[in-house]
């Protein structure tokens, strides 16, 4: 990070209502710095917390704030904003150039600056061979670059994008990606809302998982997946004598059960993981057991995301 | 999307001046709208009443008699009452330039996303507004107050003695006056309508209902000697409460200030619409 500390945005008790609907329950969480994954099912309320973060609604109780200011209160701090939204409808009659210089000068940048600004985004996101064509003729892919340009068109401190992967080829979500992690990497608090969970995963560990109108986790994943006791972590270690080792592990604690899987592989589970890590190297050095790779299968963005908004267990935990 | 390193520090003011945003919208709008050849092409033929009448001034002035002589009524007069009348000819051109100027403005933000990402920019709804409102403003001033002031300064040149200060400064700040609040508070109707729906041939038709129909049922009132049906002529509100600015006869057999009320009301039902359904929210189609 380069220059001033990142900047914090806090929910204080954040609710939102449409009618007699909830949106959004009471919703605390702060972020600042890096790239914070925000996921929720299809209805749990992520858009609506997106938006009300990103300042575009206002919550019907609690406030949203930058840096200690209330964001709705400020307009002048939306220029600290870069907001990519979900949809790629754009206004197809304006050219990619107009649609970023516009954008761009609406978002405070000197007019002096608009030009080269626009014209380094163009080539940054690869569209300067279509910066004078109609919007109406990008295909989805190149909307969905020219909406990341516009977001950071004016070097804002925190940026919202709202699935910003979508419909882009798998080169371009590579790129996308590493750009993403890049702008958390400079300091910026970037929020990211998506579905497709792989690629959360390879954008950041910190996420905020939304059920229900509500924050059901926040925070690192694997110290997440800590948290949830009813659920074993599963533990796969690879080894030469797998019927040795697991007749081994079955007699040590904190391990709830052990499996052979294939010719080279025990999967074990344990319901105190922190534990059951810290005991392993030296009992299995102890027994003479050679073991060549040792690999947690659940401590992941899916499973975790799984077993916090598994219905069948009770639904938000 | 090739990875570039760049160096990155937080925002700071630069000490260059922004343009203001209002003034970003208005001109996006404007660049957009006069860039099409027929919007240049029916704003030509809009000024043509203007030369006609330019024309009809010049040959009083030539024949000595430019205040007495009646060719082409009160319409062709160099009084406020004069140019109201035409003013008030102007309304098909007000009608259709307003139309293209104003029907598709927040329609199409809200069709295509634009609130959103205007909404996440440092502009309030005020900003948004006067920048949408400025759009529309402009188109009717370009066919309503620009020809009557050049009608003004023609007249003033041709003949100084005709009127003296009144041509060159009163009746120039009467239309001024007169123009921009009819201007503001038709943009605002036409704006909220805009509001109302995400298509925008669905604005055009409300808005010639309005204006067109207004104007219809108005003249059938008057073929047929109901006079209440005025009520509905919503163009002609406007020149007859303006009647009362600009000095002039009433033009619909309705008291002025009554029209001068509808009108307000107009206007606050209208601010009342644009404030609720302008709303930073995407609308995905």
């Amino acid at each position: 990070m380069i220059g001033t500390p990142p900047a914090r945005l806090e929910a204080d008790e954040v609710g939102r209502w449409f009618g007699e609907v909830m949106a959004i329950g009471r919703c605390s969480l702060a972020v600042g710095g890096g790239v914070i994954g925000l996921l929720g099912q299809n209805g749990a309320g992520k858009t609506t917390l997106f938006k009300l973060l990103a300042g575009l609604i206002t919550p019907s109780r609690g406030q949203v704030r930058l840096d200690g200011l209330v964001l709705r209160d400020h307009v002048g701090l939306f220029r600290r904003i870069g907001f990519c939204p979900e949809s790629d409808a754009l206004p197809g009659w304006l050219t990619g150039r107009e649609f970023l210089a516009m954008l761009a000068r609406l978002a405070g940048v000197p007019r002096e600056r608009v030009r080269p600004r626009v014209a380094e985004l163009l080539e940054r996101f690869e569209l300067t061979a279509a910066a004078n064509r109609r919007l109406g003729g990008y295909s989805k892919g190149m909307r969905q670059k020219l909406k990341l340009a516009q977001a950071v068109a004016h070097d804002p401190d925190i940026l919202f994008l709202d699935e910003p992967l979508n419909g882009m080829d798998p080169q371009s979500r590579l790129e996308a990606i590493a750009a993403i992690r890049r702008l958390g990497r400079e300091g910026r608090t970037v929020l990211v809302s998506s579905h497709i969970l792989p690629e959360v995963e390879q954008m950041t560990q910190n996420i905020v998982l939304i059920h229900r109108g509500k924050v059901l986790a926040e925070g690192d994943v694997a110290e997440i997946r800590d948290l949830i006791p009813e659920h074993p972590t599963v533990v796969a270690l690879r080894c030469e004598r797998p019927r040795e080792l697991a007749a081994f592990l079955v007699r040590q604690d904190h391990v709830a059960g052990v499996e052979c899987e294939g010719r080279d592989r025990v999967v074990v589970r344990t319901e105190h993981a922190l534990a059951f890590y810290r005991a392993l190297p030296g009992q299995l050095l102890a027994a003479g057991q050679a073991v060549e790779e040792i690999h947690t299968l659940d401590d992941n963005l899916e499973s975790v995301f799984s077993y916090l908004t598994d219905d069948s267990q009770g639904g938000a935990r | 999307m090739p990875v570039h390193e760049r160096g990155y520090t937080h925002w700071r003011p630069t000490g260059l001046r922004p343009d203001p945003v209002w003034w970003v919208i208005a001109r996006r709008g404007w660049t957009g709208a006069w860039r099409h050849r027929w919007t240049l092409l029916l704003l030509f033929v809009a000024w043509v009443p203007a030369v006609v009448k330019g024309a009809i001034i010049f040959v009083k002035a030539k024949a000595g008699q430019l205040l007495e002589l009646a060719v082409g009524g009160q319409w062709t007069s160099i009084t406020p009452s004069g140019f109201l009348a035409f003013l008030e000819g102007q309304r098909f051109f007000v009608f259709l330039f307003t139309m293209i100027l104003g029907a598709g403005l927040i329609a199409r933000d809200r069709r295509d996303n634009g609130l959103a990402l205007y909404f996440s920019r440092p502009l309030g709804l005020a900003d948004y507004l006067l920048g949408k409102t400025l759009v529309v403003i402009g188109g009717y001033l370009a066919v309503t107050l620009a020809p009557v002031l050049l009608l003004c300064l023609f007249a003033y040149l041709i003949d100084p003695g005709a009127t003296g200060v009144e041509l060159l400064l009163v009746t120039p700040l009467r239309a001024l006056l007169f123009c921009s609040l009819t201007g503001a508070g038709l943009s605002l109707v036409l704006l909220a309508l805009s509001s109302l729906a995400t298509r925008t041939v669905l604005i055009v038709v409300w808005w010639a209902v309005l204006c067109l129909g207004g104007e219809m049922v108005g003249a059938i009132g008057e073929g047929i000697g109901l006079a209440g049906l005025q009520y509905a002529n919503v163009l002609g509100h406007w020149h007859n409460a303006g009647s009362l600015l600009m000095g002039a006869e009433p033009r619909l057999p309705v008291p002025p200030l009554a029209s001068l009320a509808l009108c307000a009301l107009a206007v606050i039902a209208a601010l009342a619409i644009l404030r609720a359904r302008i709303r930073p929210v995407e609308v995905v189609s």
